[in-house]
């Protein structure tokens, strides 16, 4: 608790005093230090400032002063206690001893709060994952994290809780992710910042070092990706340039945890202010700048109501760049107009002075700054080796051979997907076949073996069997995250997504999106611009997620086997040309207004390691067969009852009585005549039974609406289940078909549906109805989860809404323009 | 006339599990951060990561 929350005549035993610069100095100076005991005496008549007793002394403290001290009362402490000991006498826990104050005091001042800031993509998540022993998702491109995730880890007596913060460039107040990096340094105020710097590029990553110096955190600089410095033949003297800094820095590489130990013995050095080289200096922003910054400094310092969190220095200079922001503070404050007055005055000389605006001038300082503290401390090999990156990049970038080369790995990615998941695809096919085969043989006759071997197994193994298909096709989508290639992806469309009115940077999601949309969606937050976000977010669903993957394979298998790479490859494609299509319309008529420019970068190639493309692998499979055992199982259930009842209608009491005469006539010697009368007997039962249960009346109902397309009944079925989640599809198709054939008749389902026929002999699936199929798959209805995360990011149900209408439209559409050419054509 | 009962009790498990999850897909608090943005999607790891914070 802190020390604000204590009432008049508690005591509490200080854990640790927050806050930063002169106004903690003071306060530990006054004796507020770790162990020591307070009381508060009384609180003035407004409850501000309150009267504390420590050490003997008498000190007044303002109340939000008192909020950054952390202490441990009498309260707290039976609070605790009685979590762990539950059976102590009531009088324990309202008496603690001084001793047992002091003791928790000490071991609660042991745990450190930690945030990792830094750059996108130097590695914090990886420097997160390999401290705290999670496993969030690490990718070699930037706006992997799109929110703060919380750790925790012990190291030498101490507890660390970390939180990795998104990547930003800089503190400025442009995108959601360096707002949100600012508002968790200022209201989460951590003990330790731990900045991560990609050494490979200093210059642009010491820019933000600046602004936290700026800021006045307590920091430790890890080095990371050290290796790779020292790979170019770089030197650099960091032990030096931390001195100039006064912020400890340590080399590390995350990815295999080097140097990760010395970091958090560095942070605990800090924390304990035990350390030799941190002080907190200030930027030198040059004589014009500094004369404004002291100006509003000034104003400022008069100012009362800022918290003791906020830097006073740093809010002048935030002020002076035009943060709007810390207007929108400065403006909560007793004398606004002074201080923005004085803001706009200093401004004015600058600006007539240096002939630019001062947020420029105050970036070139901080780039100067940086330039000469380099030039002392780095020095550049001084034969330029042609790195692996520009080798790579020479082809893969090409302006001619870009475009050939992804296409020709997202083919290479498809066909390997296609071709190396049929051979475990055939165990697990030949698995499932085993058991249903059991449960047929050994239960007795009834609805429960129905539901068991038709609805269960046959839904949940119709989709089961995918599963090699979808780890294949994650085993890609890693390497091209991991690597660095997702960049390039993105940088090579990025003329024809400028051209259709979106950044390059907005690639990125969409190709998350194969992976799955949501998270993809999610991802659009690193999006600086509203317009271009909001055109991401809604095309997204265009991109083809794993779930439409077993549709696919279904059906590219059972009608396109030799082709099946290059069909996936057209479905995929086609997906990303219509996104293209729909966002250029959504920027003219939806979102005209004029976007703010910014920049791509492209990370350095990485061998991506066998046990980080193993780990989205597993945690894919996890994902995968949790969805079996709870949308799909459920939705197979469901669909089996649906199919199943009601269960005897007149045409069927017509069939059986046919079968009763054929087999009262053969007298239990069937002629072959007979045995194939009774088999299509048997046949046109089931089929008359599944046209009279409700799915096919609901089949019916709605097929005239997708018979232009193509699809029948249990088609359209599968099509209005999958809504759910798109594996549902097959499942239900799954179901339809087990459920017709015979007992004796146990074929895979796409035998099955090459061989289903209309009454007039047409067959029901050829393979430009699979196509129509794929695609009406791939562009309708995102599933309800996709919905949901559009509605939250958007903050509207209107968007939400917008997208399953407009994909069911340009599903229809599509699915029927290339049903009725195709038709035409072949 | 066992099978009968069996599939009884399985479709009523089914229709609660579908209300309940209907319900707390309805019911669920609206929030702009992440926690708020995949309900009733396994499909993830953000659901993990949400399901960690609550």
């Amino acid at each position: 608790m802190r020390l604000s929350e204590l009432r008049t005549g508690e005591k509490g035993i200080i854990v640790k005093v927050m806050g930063r610069g002169a106004f903690r100095k003071r306060i530990i100076e006054m004796g507020f230090i770790r162990g020591k005991e307070v009381e508060v005496i009384k609180n003035a008549p407004l409850k501000d400032p309150i009267h504390y007793r420590v050490m003997g002394y008498d000190v007044s403290l303002r109340r939000n002063d008192a909020q950054l001290i952390e202490v441990v009362s009498a309260a707290e402490f039976a609070k605790e206690e009685k979590t762990i000991l539950g059976e102590r006498s009531i009088d324990s826990y309202i008496t603690p001893s001084d001793e047992e104050l002091h003791k928790m005091a000490l071991h609660k001042g042991k745990i450190i709060n930690v945030a990792l800031v830094g750059n996108p993509n130097c590695g914090k998540t990886s420097l997160f994952n390999f401290a705290s022993g999670a496993h969030e998702h690490v990718g070699n491109y930037s706006g992997v994290t799109v929110d703060a995730k919380e750790g925790t880890f012990h190291h030498k007596d101490y507890t660390f809780k970390i939180v990795d913060l998104p990547g930003t460039y800089s503190l400025s107040a442009y995108s959601p992710e360096e707002l949100y990096v600012r508002k968790h340094l200022n209201d989460e105020q951590p003990d330790v910042v731990i900045n991560v710097v990609d050494t490979s590029n200093l210059e642009r990553n010491l820019y933000l070092t600046c602004q936290l110096i700026d800021m006045d955190v307590r920091m430790v600089i890890a080095l990371n990706m050290y290796d790779e410095l020292e790979k170019q033949g770089n030197k650099f003297d960091h032990e030096s340039l931390s001195k100039m800094l006064g912020i400890p820095m340590i080399p590390t590489i995350s990815k295999t945890g080097f140097g990760i130990e010395d970091l958090f013995d560095r942070v605990i050095k800090v924390y304990e202010e035990e350390d030799p080289i941190l002080r907190h200096i200030h930027i030198n922003y040059g004589e014009i700048l500094e004369k404004g910054i002291n100006s509003v400094y000034r104003t400022l310092k008069n100012e009362t109501n800022i918290p003791t969190s906020y830097s006073r220095r740093y809010l002048a200079i935030k002020l002076m760049e035009r943060d709007k922001e810390i207007e929108k503070f400065v403006e909560t404050l007793s004398n606004p107009k002074e201080i923005l007055l004085k803001r706009d005055k200093n401004i004015n000389h600058i600006e007539e002075l240096l002939k630019e605006d001062t947020e420029t001038s105050f970036t070139n300082a901080r780039y100067g700054f940086i330039s000469g503290a380099l030039r002392e401390t780095f020095e550049q090999a001084k034969m330029k080796e042609v790195t692996s990156t520009q080798i790579i990049d020479t082809f893969v970038t090409h302006k001619v051979l870009g475009f050939p080369i992804f296409i020709l790995f997202m083919w290479f990615m498809f066909e390997a997907t296609f071709r190396i998941g049929e051979y475990p695809m055939g165990w697990i096919e030949s698995l499932v076949g085993m058991i249903s085969e059991f449960m047929r043989n050994n239960m007795s006759e009834g609805p429960l073996k129905d539901l068991i071997v038709d609805g269960i197994i046959g839904g949940v193994g119709g989709v089961i069997v995918f599963l090699p298909n979808i780890l294949i096709l994650y085993a890609f989508i890693s390497f091209m995250e991991d690597s660095g290639y997702m960049a390039r992806a993105a940088f090579i469309m990025d003329r024809i997504m400028h051209k259709m009115g979106l950044h390059g940077k907005s690639f990125i999601p969409l190709v998350m999106g194969f992976g799955c949309n949501v998270p993809a969606i999610m991802a659009s937050r690193t999006i600086e611009s509203r317009n271009s976000r909001m055109i991401t977010m809604l095309i997204n669903p265009l991109m083809s997620c794993s779930a439409r993957l077993p549709v696919y394979i279904l059906l590219t298998g059972a009608f396109f086997p030799k082709n099946a790479g290059s069909i996936l490859l057209v479905l995929y494609v086609s997906g990303i040309l219509l996104a293209v299509l729909m966002a250029r319309l959504f920027r003219r008529y939806l979102f005209n207004e004029e976007d703010v420019p910014f920049v791509m970068e492209l990370p350095p190639y990485r061998l991506p390691t066998g046990k980080s493309i193993l780990l989205h692998m597993w945690e894919k499979a996890k994902q995968y067969l949790h969805k079996m055992g709870g949308v799909i199982l459920v939705a197979s259930i469901i669909i089996w009852f649906l199919s199943y009842f009601p269960q005897h209608s007149a045409n069927e009491a017509a069939i059986d009585s046919q079968i009763a005469q054929i087999e009262q006539t053969s007298n239990g010697n069937l002629t072959a005549e007979q045995e194939t009368s009774l088999a299509t007997l048997e046949k046109q039962k089931t089929t008359v039974h599944q046209q009279n249960s409700y799915i096919g009346r609901i089949g019916q109902a709605i097929q005239p609406v997708l018979a232009p397309l193509g699809f029948d009944w249990k088609m359209s079925v599968s099509l209005m289940t999958g809504m759910a989640a798109k594996e549902v599809v097959v499942s239900t198709l799954s179901v339809l078909y087990t459920g017709e054939a015979d007992d004796e008749n146990t074929q895979a389902l796409d035998q099955q549906m090459k061989q289903d026929k209309y009454p007039d002999g047409t067959p029901v699936f050829t393979p430009l109805v699979a196509l129509s199929f794929m695609l009406f798959v791939l562009i309708y209805f995102p599933c309800i989860a996709t919905v949901s995360a559009i509605v939250n990011e958007s903050g509207s149900w209107k968007w939400g809404l917008f997208v399953i209408g407009y994909t069911c439209v340009l599903a229809w559409i599509t699915s029927f323009v290339v049903f009725q050419i195709g038709s035409l054509i072949i | 006339m066992w099978q009968y009962i069996a599939i009884i009790i399985i479709g009523i498990a089914t229709i609660m599990y579908v209300g309940f999850k209907l319900y707390k897909t309805i019911t669920a608090p609206k929030d702009s951060s992440l926690c708020g943005s995949c309900d009733g999607c396994s499909g993830c790891k953000i659901k993990d990561l949400k399901q960690k914070k609550q």
